[in-house]
């Protein structure tokens, strides 16, 4: 039986430089086997769980407070801060461009449809910015990591550190997407209108959709299609990622990244009219684009060669 | 004193997340020193480092209490 901590000190050690782990996660792995075997060898049952708590919470503050930044990012090499400002900056700018592509047409319509009074356009697409990030968001990081690293010499830290972005990506799309997006839904239609409305589908909140009232095929769709697109910018990194480690020039690689977009976006489109015409169950027409992503990710990464671009063993 | 001694000692105004960054600072500013200690056999585990001041912490810390007594200020 492996003492706890173990394994959190060698996830910490992948990424972590060895000053880091030696000032920073070892004392406090130390702490928490320390006061945990106290508790168990005093036949102190919660107290030994109270302490493992305690001890996981204060490794996660360390973690990301500075096992993760300042002092690793000055060890780590130069291809892996290039890699990560590359994709960074690609990450922005496809973000960016997306999110007004997706808004701007349709904002730009609204003052040809609303005549009645005059329409702030700007504010207009402040409102519509949170529903667009949530499909530009994963766009960005799947283009901005196969750009940001096809090609070029990659690590396992620098890959690791793109999946925890990936993960904060979700983490913040789940709150963009369940509270942000509904309210400024809600704010975009009263804007227009001049006057208070009534909520629409677009303006409920996830709970509110799925409080069982409401709940019908179609809002199971939009309940679970929500879902979904938080998990996203996971997916679609991993599919980048795996785009940029194939045999494949850059051209194709963001070719191929982007086909990917755009299939996931037309099988979500599509689900939405499968489930209204009751062809398909509302979840599954909602998870099935995500599922046909990670499907066609492993097909990929099985079937088609990876390029010769070395993989740098991370330095102690 | 161990790290968890020393948040015990400051009645939790020190945090367990923040104290190691806070002892690192110190210890590359020549404030205090440490040394890792094994675990007594019966509990293994890693070796828990023991820190202790130095003789210009020390002075510093003393320059600090008296800096504190006259200006309320410095207290913050």
């Amino acid at each position: 039986m492996t003492r706890p901590g173990t394994r959190l000190r060698a996830f910490a050690a992948r990424v972590c430089s060895a000053a880091t782990m030696e000032r920073l996660i070892d004392p406090v792995i130390a702490d928490l086997q320390a006061e945990h075997g106290e508790a168990v060898r005093a036949g102190r049952v919660w107290r030994s769980r109270w302490a493992l708590m305690v001890g996981y919470v204060a490794f996660a503050k360390v973690f990301v407070l500075a096992g993760l930044f300042a002092p690793a990012w000055r060890n780590w090499t130069p291809d892996d801060r290039q890699g990560l400002k590359r994709m960074a900056w690609y990450t922005v700018a496809v973000t960016i461009s997306v999110s007004v592509l997706v808004g701007l047409p349709g904002v730009l319509r609204v003052p040809d449809i609303v005549t009645f009074r005059e329409i702030n356009i700007g504010l207009l697409m402040l409102y519509l910015l949170p529903s667009t990030l949530a499909l530009s968001v994963p766009a960005g990081l799947a283009i901005g990591t196969t750009l940001g690293i096809s090609g070029h010499p990659r690590s396992r830290r620098l890959v690791i550190a793109i999946l925890l972005i990936a993960l904060a990506g979700s983490a913040a799309s789940f709150a963009n997407i369940a509270w942000l997006t509904p309210a400024s839904n809600q704010l975009f239609r009263e804007e227009v209108m001049g006057r208070p409305v009534e909520k629409g589908e677009n303006e409920l909140t996830l709970t509110e959709l799925r409080s069982w009232e409401l709940f019908s095929n179609p809002r199971s769709f939009l309940f679970h299609a929500r879902l979904a697109l938080t998990a996203a910018p996971l997916t679609f990194v991993v599919f980048g990622l795996v785009i940029a480690t194939r045999r494949l020039t850059r051209t194709a690689a963001v070719i191929s990244a982007s086909a990917g977009l755009v299939c996931y976006t037309s099988g979500l489109i599509s689900g939405a009219m499968f489930t209204a015409t009751g062809v398909l169950p509302g979840p599954l027409a909602a998870w099935l684009p995500q599922l046909a992503l990670i499907g066609t990710t492993i097909l990929v990464s099985v079937f088609v060669s990876s390029n010769r671009v070395p993989i740098t063993r991370t330095p102690a | 004193m161990y790290g968890l001694q020393l948040v015990a000692a400051s009645r939790r105004r020190l945090k367990r997340g923040t104290i190691y960054v806070t002892l690192g600072r110190m210890e590359e500013k020549g404030f205090i020193t440490s040394r890792l200690e094994a675990a007594p056999a019966e509990a293994g585990g890693l070796p828990r480092r023991l820190y202790e001041p130095t003789a210009l912490g020390r002075r510093v810390l003393a320059w600090a209490a008296a800096a504190q007594h006259f200006s309320p200020r410095f207290a913050q």
